[in-house]
């Protein structure tokens, strides 16, 4: 893991998302050994002082457990867009804060969703923190550049 | 009281305009700056303006700028609410005529204490509420 940011501060970067947010939803909690499920994913470029990118990911399930809250809607109402929309909020919320304690300056991007094709980019893995909420996965992961330390 | 929420995330609007809601304050949405420029000069134009800080077409800050730019719109309350969290930033924002700096993920009481530094008053959010109760339109 990167000296820049902990695992523990990118998972309270997280879960004071779901505080905010999704009070009362139930606890986001760190996870062990539980099998992540990817259906939506989700991102943002940091460009400047620190380059790289922060990704979210989690089930279609939990995306729309997500949206209904955001969008006071039944999980049943919510658009598949609507899913899509509350996870890149989610991920420029928590990219937004990692942001914040990476050195500056940077740039954030707006967030960059995951339509299907191919999702890999160039980059290397800095961290990965797996979270549970309600028994479900979902994973933060920090992205640098290909070749960098 | 008339707000705008202008948040390129459609989720975002949301939450915010379940809140303001609650504190029995209209609420119109753009999704960007261009959008709520627009807006403002179709009218009604609002007391209060809460502004997303990265959007496309025009950003929060451009929009700031473009809000002081028009003396008819001096009386307008405006108050960032974005992750953008250096302070460099803050005192951009601050400078183009922001009068609020709100960091997002936020609660409902913090708006609530934004609202009232900004000198706006408004219903109160019942205690132990959260965003429930509002619909999209």
């Amino acid at each position: 893991m990167t000296d820049l940011v902990s695992n523990e501060t990118i998972a309270e970067i997280t879960q004071t998302f779901w505080g905010a947010y999704l009070p009362d939803a139930g606890d986001l909690i760190p996870a062990v050994g539980l099998p992540a499920i990817e259906d939506v994913r989700s991102r943002v470029d940091i460009d400047g002082a620190w380059t790289g990118c922060v990704e979210v990911s989690c089930s279609m399930a939990v995306a729309r457990k997500i949206a209904s809250v955001m969008f006071a809607a039944e999980p049943s109402e919510i658009a598949e867009a609507d899913v899509r929309d509350a996870v890149g909020e989610l991920v420029n919320v928590v990219g937004g804060n990692i942001k914040s304690i990476l050195p500056a300056p940077t740039s954030l991007s707006v967030p960059i969703l995951d339509d299907g094709g191919e999702w890999r980019f160039a980059a290397e893995l800095e961290s990965e923190v797996l979270l549970a909420w309600a028994g479900e996965p979902i994973v933060v992961r920090v992205w640098r550049p290909e070749g960098t330390i | 009281m008339r707000a705008l929420v202008v948040d390129d995330s459609r989720a975002m609007r949301s939450l915010l305009r379940q809140i303001l809601l609650q504190l029995g304050i209209e609420v119109a949405e753009a999704a960007e700056g261009r959008a709520a420029i627009d807006l403002v000069e179709a009218g009604p134009v609002p007391e209060l303006v809460l502004v997303d800080w990265h959007m496309p077409v025009m950003d929060g800050l451009e929009l700031v700028t473009e809000l002081r730019a028009h003396k008819e719109w001096r009386h307008m309350a405006i108050m960032m609410v974005t992750t953008e969290s250096e302070h460099e930033n803050m005192v951009r924002a601050l400078l183009a005529g922001a009068n609020e700096y709100l960091i997002k993920p936020f609660t409902a009481d913090a708006v609530v204490e934004k609202l009232s530094l900004l000198g706006l008053h408004c219903a109160t959010v019942p205690a132990g509420d959260s965003y429930g109760g509002a619909t999209q339109p």
